[in-house]
C-alpha cells in the first residue's frame, strides 16, 4: 500500500526532528513529575476516604494537564505535514513517485500519530515506573486506557493539523493557523458558548441549570469530547455502563458517554478527509 | 504511441499565461530537449505531465496514460528529476533511494544505484548536508529506480560540475540505449546540442521552433556574425543596416556593432558602417551558432529580425 510507505517515510523523518523530541521530553518529565508530585502531596489525590494512592486518582489528576500538552504536540506534528514540504519543494520528491494526492495525508497522518504515540507511551511509561516504585495500588488496565484515550485525543489533533496543512502552501499561515485553533479550543470555547447563550436568552447566567444544548456544544470540541469520554470511563464503573452514562437520568443520547466518542472519532476522521479532498485538487 | 503528447494545452495562473495552447510530442526512444529561457513555461510543462498542476485548457498523455486521471499509473513508469526540489534533510541518501524503491515497489539495490551517480560514498549521510550537485545526484538516482518508460529531467545540470554534467549525459545516453525516452529541458544550450536527437525551442509558453540538432544546424549554416568594432556608432547605424539584404540581426553596444547576416552580405555590411562615418578599428567573423540561433529565438533584447 502506498500510504504505508509514506507513513513508514514521515516517521522516519518526522521522528528525527529535534523539536519533536524536545516536545517529547517535555512530555516524560511531566508524567513522571506528575506522578511523583501526585505522590507526595496527599491534597492532591482523589482516592477516597481512607486516602490511599491509587492510579486511578492518578490519572484523574493528569487529566487536565493532558487536555493542555497533548493538542500542542499533536498540532506542532500536524502543521508542517503537508505545507512544510509544498514550500520547500520535497513535496515534488514525494510526488514525482507512484502516490496519490490522498495516500499523502493518510500516510502523513498515520506516520504522524505513530510519532506522537511513541511519545506519549514512552511518557506515561516512565510515568508508570514512578508509579509502581511509589503506589501501592495501580490499576494497570485503566491506566492502559487512559493512554489510549490520550492517544486518541492526539490523533485528533494530528488530524487537525494535518488538515489545515494541507489547505495552505506557507507554514506561517499554517501556524498562526494552528495557533488560533489552540486558542479556540482550550481557552475559548466556553466562553463563546456563553455569548450563544447570551444572544439566545438575554443572560450569562443559566438559573434553571445548565441546557442540554450547551452541554453538547462543549462536548463538540475535542477537549470537550475528550473529558467526556476520559471522565466516565475512569470512574470505577465498568466500560459497558460507563459507554451509555449521561450526566443526568434521562438526558438524551446525544448527551451520552459512547456520543462523546464519536464527535472525539469525528474529530480524528473529518479534518484530515476535508485536508485530503482540498489537497487532491490544488496546484502544488 | 507517443511517449508524451500534449495537445492544446493552456495554463492560466490568474492573469498570466504560462502555457498557451502547446502541442507537443515526443517520440518513443528519442531524446528530446526541450529549450527555453527561464521563465517560458518549461517547468509548467513538466508539472503539467506529472499532475503537479491542472491545464486550464487541452489534453496531456505521458505513454498512453491521461496525465491527469491516471497521474499513478504514469508515476509507476516514469523517473523524475524536478525543478526547485528539496531533499529530505534528516534522510540519508540511503534512505531517500530505498524510499523510492519501496514507493515503486521495485527491486533495485540502492548501493548498486548511488554508486551509479557517483555518491555511494555519501550514502550514509543525511541528505541534509549533501551539495546542490551531491542533491541533484541523489534525486537523479532516485529518477532511476525501478527502469523507467520515460525520464523526465527538468534542468538536469543544475549544480553540477562540468564533470558531472558529462556524467549525466554519459547516464542519459545509457538510458536511451536501454530503451528509455528522455525528456529534459535546459535554458543552456551547450547541453543540448551533444546529447539531444530533437530539439524544442519555448518560448512565452508557446512552442517556437522544433527540429533535430542538425535540421537546426542546417538552418543556420549559411549564416555567420560579424562582430566589428568602431571608433563611434553612429546614429540610425541600425536602421541603415536592417535596410541590407540578408541581414538578420543587429546588436549595437558602445563601440561594437554585431551582425547576424548571410555569408555574402559581409562586405555592404562593412561599407555601409564606413559610409555612414565611422572608422572601422577591428573585425571578425564568426560561423553562427546553436546559441545564436536559440538567441535569435527567445532574446528580444538583442533586436533580433529573426
Amino acid at each position: 500500500m502506498s500510504w504505508t510507505v509514506v507513513a513508514q517515510k514521515d516517521f522516519r523523518d518526522a521522528g528525527r526532528s529535534k523539536m519533536l523530541w524536545a516536545v517529547s521530553v517535555l512530555f516524560v518529565l511531566f508524567a513522571a513529575g506528575a506522578a511523583f508530585i501526585y505522590a507526595q502531596i496527599p491534597a492532591l489525590q482523589q482516592g477516597g476516604a481512607n486516602n490511599a494512592i491509587s492510579s486511578l486518582g492518578f490519572v484523574h489528576f493528569l487529566q487536565s494537564p493532558v487536555t493542555m500538552l497533548v493538542p500542542i504536540i499533536g498540532l506542532l506534528l500536524g502543521y508542517k505535514a503537508i505545507s512544510g514540504e509544498v514550500e520547500n519543494g520535497s513535496v515534488k520528491l514525494l510526488l514525482s513517485l507512484p502516490h496519490r494526492r490522498s495516500s499523502v495525508v493518510f500516510g502523513k497522518f498515520v506516520g504522524r500519530v505513530s510519532v506522537l504515540t511513541v511519545s506519549i507511551v514512552v511518557g506515561f511509561a516512565v510515568a508508570t515506573a514512578v508509579m509502581l516504585a511509589l503506589y501501592p495500588n495501580v490499576s494497570p488496565g485503566r491506566f492502559a486506557l487512559f493512554v489510549l484515550l490520550a492517544v486518541l485525543f492526539g490523533a485528533a489533533y494530528v488530524s487537525i493539523g494535518v488538515g489545515v496543512s494541507s489547505l495552505t502552501k506557507s507554514t506561517t499561515i499554517a501556524g498562526a493557523s494552528i495557533f488560533g485553533i489552540y486558542l479556540l479550543f482550550n481557552w475559548l470555547w466556553e466562553t463563546i458558548g456563553l455569548g450563544i447563550g447570551w444572544v439566545l436568552s438575554g443572560t450569562f447566567f443559566f438559573t434553571e441549570g445548565i441546557p442540554n444544548w450547551f452541554q453538547l456544544y462543549t462536548r463538540l470540541s475535542p477537549n470537550g469530547a475528550f473529558s467526556n469520554v476520559a471522565g466516565p470511563m475512569l470512574s470505577d464503573a465498568g466500560i459497558q455502563e460507563a459507554l451509555t452514562l449521561t450526566p443526568q437520568p434521562g438526558d438524551p443520547f446525544y448527551l451520552s458517554t459512547w456520543f462523546a466518542l464519536l464527535i472525539l472519532l469525528g474529530w480524528i476522521v473529518i479534518p484530515i478527509a476535508l485536508g485530503s479532498l482540498r489537497f487532491r485538487s490544488r496546484d502544488l | 504511441m507517443a511517449a508524451i503528447e500534449l495537445q492544446g494545452v493552456t495554463k492560466r495562473f490568474g492573469a498570466v499565461t504560462a502555457l498557451n495552447d502547446l502541442d507537443l510530442t515526443v517520440k518513443n526512444g528519442e531524446i528530446y530537449g526541450f529549450l527555453g529561457p527561464n521563465g517560458a513555461g518549461k517547468s509548467t510543462t513538466i508539472n503539467v505531465l506529472l499532475d503537479f498542476v491542472r491545464p486550464t485548457d487541452g489534453t496531456a498523455t505521458v505513454l498512453g496514460h491521461d496525465a491527469r486521471e491516471e497521474s499513478t499509473e504514469i508515476r509507476q513508469r516514469v523517473g523524475v528529476l524536478p525543478d526547485g526540489y528539496h531533499v529530505y534533510d534528516r534522510l540519508t541518501g540511503r534512505q531517500h533511494l530505498q524510499f523510492a524503491i519501496d514507493s515503486k515497489e521495485a527491486d533495485d539495490d540502492p548501493e548498486e544505484l548511488l554508486a551509479r551517480v557517483g555518491i555511494a560514498a555519501a550514502a550514509d549521510r543525511k541528505a541534509g548536508g549533501y551539495s546542490k550537485g551531491m542533491a541533484q545526484r541523489l534525486v537523479l538516482g532516485m529518477a532511476l529506480v525501478g527502469q523507467p518508460d520515460l525520464l523526465i529531467l527538468d534542468e538536469p545540470s543544475t549544480g553540477l560540475d562540468p564533470a558531472g554534467a558529462r556524467e549525466m549525459r554519459e547516464i542519459i545516453h545509457a538510458e536511451r540505449d536501454r530503451g528509455a525516452t528522455v525528456f529534459f529541458s535546459s535554458h543552456i544550450l551547450g547541453q543540448v546540442d551533444s546529447v539531444c536527437d530533437r530539439v524544442g525551442i519555448l518560448r512565452e509558453g508557446e512552442l517556437v521552433a522544433e527540429d533535430t540538432v542538425s535540421g537546426l544546424r542546417d538552418a543556420i549554416d549559411t549564416q555567420s556574425t560579424l562582430v566589428v568594432r568602431v571608433d563611434q556608432t553612429p546614429p540610425e547605424i541600425e536602421q541603415r543596416l536592417r535596410a541590407l539584404d540578408g541581414v538578420s540581426g543587429i546588436m549595437v553596444d558602445d563601440t561594437t556593432i554585431t551582425v547576424e547576416s548571410n555569408d555574402g552580405s559581409k562586405s555592404a555590411v562593412l561599407s555601409t558602417i564606413e559610409e555612414s562615418g565611422a572608422s572601422i578599428e577591428d573585425f571578425s567573423t564568426e560561423d553562427a551558432s546553436l546559441e545564436d540561433l536559440f538567441m535569435a529565438y527567445t532574446n528580444d533584447d538583442r533586436k533580433v529580425v529573426a
